[in-house]
């Protein structure tokens, strides 16, 4: 099968989904002209014309509310964020309208769009830079998030979300853009709300999703040499969780590490723990622990950075103090 | 107008005091700063001086008596003839000081000199401490999955050894049928709330540190004699060296300056042979320098201190700390030696006691230089002093000879020209 880069896999579920549905449009700082900032609109406003591919302002308010606004007339609007730090800047028009409109409707209306963009730290941009913000999101009801590691699982979540008639986050990662996968030449779709087993594993279950996945396969591949296999689950969808795939993974091994590259406080890890002990307390052999990004805003310095965010060797740790009797 | 001497509160917790022994009689003049009697309380006994000036009128509580705190003890007047009939206290209930004394767990098992309830000196090591650790409310530690499985199998957890963190009964321990795991969990109970803290395994360096300074300070009458030293005058000899290229430390100067004081004191140059009960006299001054490596302390050993120059001791000193910081020290350069030396300059400490590495009869503790101010003939101007404290063996050395050598110390190192000789 081909091999393509994340950022052409997003690239060709956003061109195969305007092909597909005339409904569908790209907005968002520098998409249109200058092919995007990470070059992921390259080519879709020769392709498309500037009715569908637009440059906006530098005003994440007022094209998060135009999007909202073209969507309820039932258009499905793709706004791209340059990063996802800017859609603070846009927060009432996502929280208040995007994510409450359906249900304030009385359901009378449906919100379908996709807010994606870059999330998380890239490589010292330092905090304002940095945040993920999916524990922002997740905590408020109303919309879908999801955060794929491959390229297959960008393209086939990314027209899932297109074609899904919520308000869905689309996160992307700047780190992995140029990571390679296979990716099938045919029309596919991912369905949202679904983990992914990557590694079966007895001894261990490690939980992560988007960049973080890399860490922890580096991980598993290393504790492999020595005899500990781990069980490895990218979650692929942040909201909703996929509770059936990681109860029955902490069920068969009694013994779970969540990694999230986001701050710890009220992070992700606190709520798939969470799922997870109200599921299957008495299949747990020991506590679950959870490595994340520690609690300062992330430093600029480029050492600082490395020990802020989650490292191979945090993880290793984690997993470790929980490993004392068994292996 | 007649002065109310009341008893004071020493400590924070101190609800009484007993009157240990007044050091002034009635009838006496009294300055105020004069201890007038020695008070006893749960923790120590301490000299209690007189805010007021003036004459101790009348001793309320006796000798061995208690009093409660700001309970009237005495009656000091301005005057030596003022009239005090008016003044009216209550009777205080007489208690024996002895009653505290006898505190100490253990009993002492033959009478004492002095009736004071000491323990008899054993030459024989110490036993070991009591563990810190009681009866544990919570039940035994284990995983949910473990005491499902007990529950579902029949298990009593309670003799089971869990080997998963804080000893918790993990799944894998029900596996094995081996009836070794399932032991009493008995001796496993902790003061601490399980979890709160970690049990760290001694490395072999602790072992031995805690082993050999335990029985040292447990088993010898350690006394503690301290001087300063004035040290300008070595500044400006270590300065002059250093400008001819010679380098020397603080360190070096006082190595040789004791090598060359213990050899005008014999005396001291000695140890204790607990197991025998004989006095040790060294005939070589071989000086072990305490030397900080990580996690613990050595003390590699100057042979022959006092036939070396001060650029002999220190290069054998750099080349000594060298591999004791690698950890490629020879026994050969560590066992044995006749006086210690532990120097904690190097932090700036006003001064510590060190204890004693058996089995020597004296160590050396040398604090750090600081600048202050002295008073010389009604005069104050400024210099720099360095603590020097040892910390003898009474078994071996009286306080007398201690002082001389502590003396002689101070003299070498006050005229550092004896150095160079």
């Amino acid at each position: 099968m081909r091999e393509i880069t994340i950022r052409d896999a997003i690239r060709e579920a956003i061109d195969e989904e305007m092909t597909r549905d005339d409904k569908v449009f790209l907005l968002g700082e520098e998409v249109a002209q200058y092919n995007g900032a990470y070059k992921i609109s390259k080519g879709l406003l020769d392709k498309y014309g500037d009715k569908r591919i637009i440059d906006t302002p530098i005003v994440e308010g007022g094209f998060s509310g135009l999007a909202t606004g073209a969507a309820l007339t039932g258009l499905r609007p793709i706004v791209e964020f340059m990063s996802f730090n800017f859609s603070f800047v846009a927060f009432d028009q996502i929280v208040n309208n995007a994510m409450k409109i359906h249900y304030m409707s009385g359901g009378r209306f449906t919100v379908p769009i996709v807010f994606r963009g870059p999330n998380g730290a890239a490589a010292r941009v330092s905090c304002q830079h940095s945040h993920n913000v999916e524990p922002l999101y997740a905590h408020l009801p109303g919309c879908i998030i999801v955060a794929p590691s491959t390229a297959y699982d960008s393209k086939g979540l990314l027209k899932a979300a297109i074609r899904n008639n919520n308000p869905v986050f689309f996160l992307e990662n700047e780190m992995l853009y140029n990571n390679k996968g296979e990716v099938p030449d045919h029309d596919y779709t991912v369905e949202i709300g679904k983990a992914k087993v990557l590694n079966e594993g007895k001894h261990i279950t490690l939980i992560s999703y988007s960049r973080m996945i890399y860490y922890c396969d580096e991980v598993v591949q290393e504790y492999k040499k020595r005899g500990i296999e781990i069980e490895l689950i990218d979650l692929r969808t942040i909201k909703p969780l996929d509770v059936g795939t990681i109860v029955a993974s902490a069920k068969k091994t009694g013994r779970v590490v969540v990694v999230e590259e986001g701050h710890k406080y009220a992070g992700i890890c606190a709520e798939v723990i969470s799922v997870l002990q109200e599921f299957c307390l008495d299949y747990l052999d020991a506590p679950i622990k959870r490595v994340c990004q520690m609690e300062t805003p992330l430093p600029y310095s480029p050492p600082l950075e490395a020990e802020t965010i989650p490292n191979t060797k945090r993880i290793k740790n984690a997993i470790d103090e929980i490993l004392v009797g068994v292996k | 107008m007649p002065i109310i001497v009341t008893m004071p509160a020493l400590s924070p917790t101190m609800e009484e005091g007993i009157i240990a022994s007044w050091l002034k009689n009635e009838g006496d003049k009294v300055s105020d700063g004069d201890a007038i009697c020695e008070i006893a309380t749960d923790k120590s006994t301490v000299e209690f001086q007189a805010i007021d000036g003036g004459f101790l009128r009348k001793i309320l509580v006796p000798a061995k008596g208690s009093a409660k705190v700001n309970a009237p003890i005495a009656v000091i007047t301005e005057t030596a003839d003022e009239d005090i009939s008016d003044l009216k206290f209550e009777e205080v209930e007489e208690e024996k000081l002895e009653s505290i004394e006898e505190k100490p767990v253990q009993k002492s098992t033959a009478a004492a000199p002095s009736g004071a309830g000491v323990n008899v000196m054993t030459f024989s090591p110490p036993p070991a401490a009591e563990k810190m650790r009681v009866k544990r409310k919570s039940s035994t530690l284990a995983s949910p999955l473990a005491k499902k499985i007990a529950a579902e199998k029949g298990f009593d957890l309670n003799v089971v050894r869990g080997t998963g963190p804080n000893g918790r009964i993990i799944a894998k321990d029900l596996e094995s049928a081996s009836p070794s795991a399932f032991v009493s969990t008995k001796d496993q109970d902790y003061l601490f709330p399980d979890g709160s803290f970690d049990e760290v395994p001694l490395t072999p360096v602790r072992k031995v540190i805690g082993e050999r300074l335990q029985a040292s300070k447990m088993s010898i009458p350690h006394y503690v004699i301290s001087q300063d030293i004035m040290m300008d005058r070595i500044m400006d000899l270590r300065l002059q060296l250093k400008e001819m290229g010679i380098k020397v430390t603080f360190n070096d100067f006082v190595l040789k300056a004791v090598a060359l004081a213990l050899k005008k004191h014999p005396e001291i140059n000695r140890g204790f042979d607990s197991k025998n009960n004989v006095l040790i006299q060294y005939k070589t001054i071989d000086i072990s320098l305490a030397v900080s490596v990580p996690d613990g302390l050595i003390t590699p050993i100057i042979w022959q201190a006092d036939y070396l120059s001060l650029q002999d001791i220190s290069q054998e000193t750099k080349r000594l700390a060298k591999k004791a910081k690698e950890g490629t020290l020879e026994p050969h350069e560590y066992q044995g030696g006749s006086f210690t030396i532990s120097n904690l300059g190097m932090f700036g400490v006003t001064g510590f006691q060190a204890v004693i590495n058996p089995p020597q009869a004296g160590i050396l503790a040398v604090a750090g230089i600081n600048e202050t101010a002295i008073s010389k003939d009604g005069k104050v101007s400024t210099g720099h002093i360095m603590s020097l404290s040892i910390s003898m063996d009474h078994r071996v050395i009286d306080g007398a000879e201690g002082a001389k050598f502590l003396n002689t110390l101070k003299h070498i190192l006050e005229n550092p020209a004896i150095l160079i000789l």
